[in-house]
């Protein structure tokens, strides 16, 4: 543990810029967690940001997930004809920067 | 079709004569097939009304998953582009599973039909079929063809009252698929969605039924009936679509077994009695009334009333959605 205290003139680091996959993650389900729990009358429904299509790109992202998952799965080598998805593409499918 | 709670005497049916009460002149699939899987069946939970206390999840989703998918096309066919369209079946299917008075969202017990599943599950759907092959039919009204209602009158009269039986039920959608008429039907499962699954449609009462009855009112042969089968998982949803057909002497061999059926129901209204087919009990995963049949008659009514809950079904009463 380091004993030197935090620098103020330091730039503020944004929690999405530097945090770990796993802490986006936490960001999305807490979220959705949110939108799900809130009265639909009361849910934004305009706007790339809105609560609507956040929860939809959710669930894009979440197909893509899946997809991509049971492709890989049945790629195994008493599959030779089926092809892995590569990383790169399947990072690009599930993207999640625009859900948080 | 409707289902209605009631505490008390059974109101007057549509679908029931108003001549006799207990007897059933308006047929849908569900009662029908009721009648065909087990006379005693049918009279506990057709005609008496009785059904479980808690509302089943595996029907409230079939019911929410379709309404939100209906509400999509209605959109589609008012020339709602395609993502409106489907914001608006979300925003329908989270709105629905509401609870406005209890002011949260519908909770279910069954980890796979949840509202959560629900919303992935239309929206997998969407995103799968956005393109979709099937080309919903528009109506001459400029509505598209989805929920259509059918009432057909068979050339069967009631002997005991005379008055003339009736087939009806809804139809999900009608569409085109490569230049041949077709009907849809929706279906929900935990199951694989292989060849065993869609097997279970051939025989099938209501793919039958709704294929003799798509042939009717579209006034012209059809292609036959596509299941849209969806298992939906805890964490995923698949989707399958199989085309299921029926020739002409096959539904004849149908209808005249239907006919058959409802004459017989005849029979059992005259006694005031429907027998157990006690050969089906353990069928369709157990029977919901096997601890009732399983008792001495003489205490059946007292436990019915205290296990059951009373929910009229009235295939005639129009649902709203």
């Amino acid at each position: 543990m380091s004993d030197t205290p935090p620098n103020p003139l330091a730039p503020e680091v944004s929690p999405l810029t530097e945090a770990d996959p796993d802490s986006i993650n936490k960001l999305i389900a807490e979220r959705i967690n949110a939108i799900m729990n809130t009265a639909p009358l009361d849910l934004s429904i305009e706007g790339d940001d809105s609560d609507l299509r956040v929860l939809i790109a959710y669930h894009r992202r979440e197909r893509a997930r899946f997809i991509i998952e049971s492709q890989n799965k049945a790629a195994s080598p008493r599959a030779p004809g089926r092809k892995k998805v590569p990383t790169s593409v399947a990072d690009a499918m599930v993207a999640n920067a625009d859900l948080v | 079709m409707s289902a209605i709670d009631i505490d008390g005497p059974i109101p007057q049916r549509l679908s029931f004569s108003r001549l006799r009460p207990n007897h059933q002149i308006a047929w849908d699939s569900t009662s029908l097939g009721a009648l065909k899987r087990c006379p005693r069946y049918y009279y506990y939970n057709i005609v008496q009304g009785y059904s479980s206390r808690s509302e089943s999840p595996h029907l409230r989703f079939g019911i929410e998953y379709n309404d939100a998918l209906v509400e999509y096309h209605k959109a589609r066919a008012e020339g709602v582009a395609y993502e409106p369209a489907v914001e608006r079946a979300v925003l329908y299917a989270l709105a629905h599973t509401w609870d406005a008075k209890l002011g949260r969202p519908w909770t279910s017990d069954e980890p796979t039909k949840t509202r959560e599943s629900l919303i992935r599950a239309v929206v997998w759907y969407l995103d799968q079929y956005a393109d979709d092959p099937l080309e919903t039919i528009v109506l001459a009204t400029g509505a598209p063809a989805v929920e259509l209602s059918f009432r057909i009158e068979l050339e069967l009269h009631s002997g005991l009252t005379g008055e003339p039986y009736v087939l009806c039920g809804y139809l999900d959608r009608q569409v085109s698929f490569v230049h041949q008429l077709w009907f849809t039907d929706r279906k929900t499962t935990k199951s694989a969605l292989d060849e065993r699954y869609f097997s279970q449609y051939s025989p099938n009462n209501q793919v039958s039924q709704y294929t003799f009855a798509g042939a009717v009112i579209s006034h012209k042969p059809i292609a036959g009936l596509i299941i849209e089968a969806v298992q939906v998982g805890v964490t995923f949803a698949r989707f399958q679509r199989s085309n299921i057909t029926r020739t002409a002497a096959q539904l004849e061999e149908w209808h005249k077994d239907a006919e058959i059926y409802i004459r017989q129901n005849e029979a059992y209204v005259a006694a005031d009695y429907w027998p157990q087919n006690d050969t089906s009990c353990q069928q369709y995963g157990g029977c919901p009334f096997l601890s009732i049949c399983g008792t001495t008659p003489s205490i059946r009514q007292q436990h019915l009333d205290a296990l059951f809950a009373r929910r009229i079904w009235d295939p005639l009463v129009v649902r709203e959605i």
